[in-house]
């Protein structure tokens, strides 16, 4: 069975070094350093799952996630939310642009690998 | 003589895998934001208090630490901290919101994280002898959740 395509998009590298590190062993890793790489990407790649911050330089996260909605293929994409900004404001946000969870910052390693493995049915 | 004023009550935010609890000289609104996580909301209207939590995971592993993250510590908490306010199993009520979950294809009543953090709920708030009297779980949305501590009404909105 092939492994599944995870498109983690975050612009600090040492979180898209711990998303790696948690989620490599079992799923392919592809990475994305903006919001605005992030629909290039996805549209070559394909992920199965997207993991992205909220807070980049250039479009938001909320504004990625949005475009990546409109994308037929990512229309029913698990997009998961992975933010320092645990407000209010912030996830509600969030949800309303689209996001289908969130993960707060610092992550922790089995609630990320149980969350991604639960929408990814693994 | 002026009658009481009915002023609304301070809002209080709950992180994502915290827990709160107020006695009746403090009562708040708490207000949270849900994902596949769960809130239990807890109150007993003659004890005068009221809590909530909101757990991710639905159990600890082996060696993780015991924090509210996790709901079979969150429920457990809650309930023993709002005894240790005066309330009594026998008038603590229970409402459980959250669970949500998007995996296309997923059959309705189907395991997922959001379906276990609810499990995690039925399952200890009877070990713990609280009746559970309503709950909003499941679906594939985010919610938004304001709890009143005074009098238990709770109001959710779909995200």
């Amino acid at each position: 069975m092939p492994r599944k395509k995870i498109l983690a998009v975050d612009d600090s590298e040492t979180t898209l070094l711990v998303e790696k590190t948690i989620l490599g062993p079992t799923f392919d890793i592809v990475t994305a350093a903006s919001g605005e790489e992030s629909i290039g990407r996805a549209r070559v790649e394909a992920p199965d799952l997207v993991l992205m911050d909220f807070e980049m330089p250039g479009i938001s996260g909320a504004e990625a996630c949005r475009r990546l909605r409109a994308e037929p293929r990512l229309r029913a994409t698990p997009i998961i939310l992975v933010t320092s900004h645990s407000e209010a404001d912030c996830l509600e946000d969030a949800f309303l642009s689209g996001f289908t969870d969130f993960v707060i910052k610092p992550i922790d390693g089995d609630e990320l690998l149980v969350k991604v493995r639960g929408y990814l049915d693994e | 003589m002026t009658a009481p004023s009915a002023r609304p009550l301070e809002v209080f935010y709950l992180l994502p895998a915290g827990l709160a609890v107020v006695d009746g000289a403090a009562p708040r609104t708490m207000m949270t934001i849900l994902g596949s996580c769960v809130s239990v909301c807890l109150w007993d209207r003659r004890g005068r208090c009221g809590g909530m939590n909101h757990y991710l995971l639905p159990r600890r592993g082996p060696g993780a630490e015991a924090t509210p993250r996790y709901g079979d510590v969150a429920i457990p908490q809650l309930v023993s901290k709002l005894l240790a306010l005066g309330a009594t199993r026998q008038n603590l009520r229970a409402k459980v919101f959250g669970g949500a979950h998007v995996l296309p294809g997923l059959p309705a009543g189907g395991r997922s994280l959001g379906a276990d953090n609810v499990a995690v709920a039925i399952e200890l708030l009877h070990a713990e002898g609280v009746q559970m009297i309503s709950e909003d779980i499941g679906g594939t949305r985010g919610r938004k959740l304001a709890f009143n501590t005074v009098d238990g009404t709770a109001l959710v909105w779909r995200l």
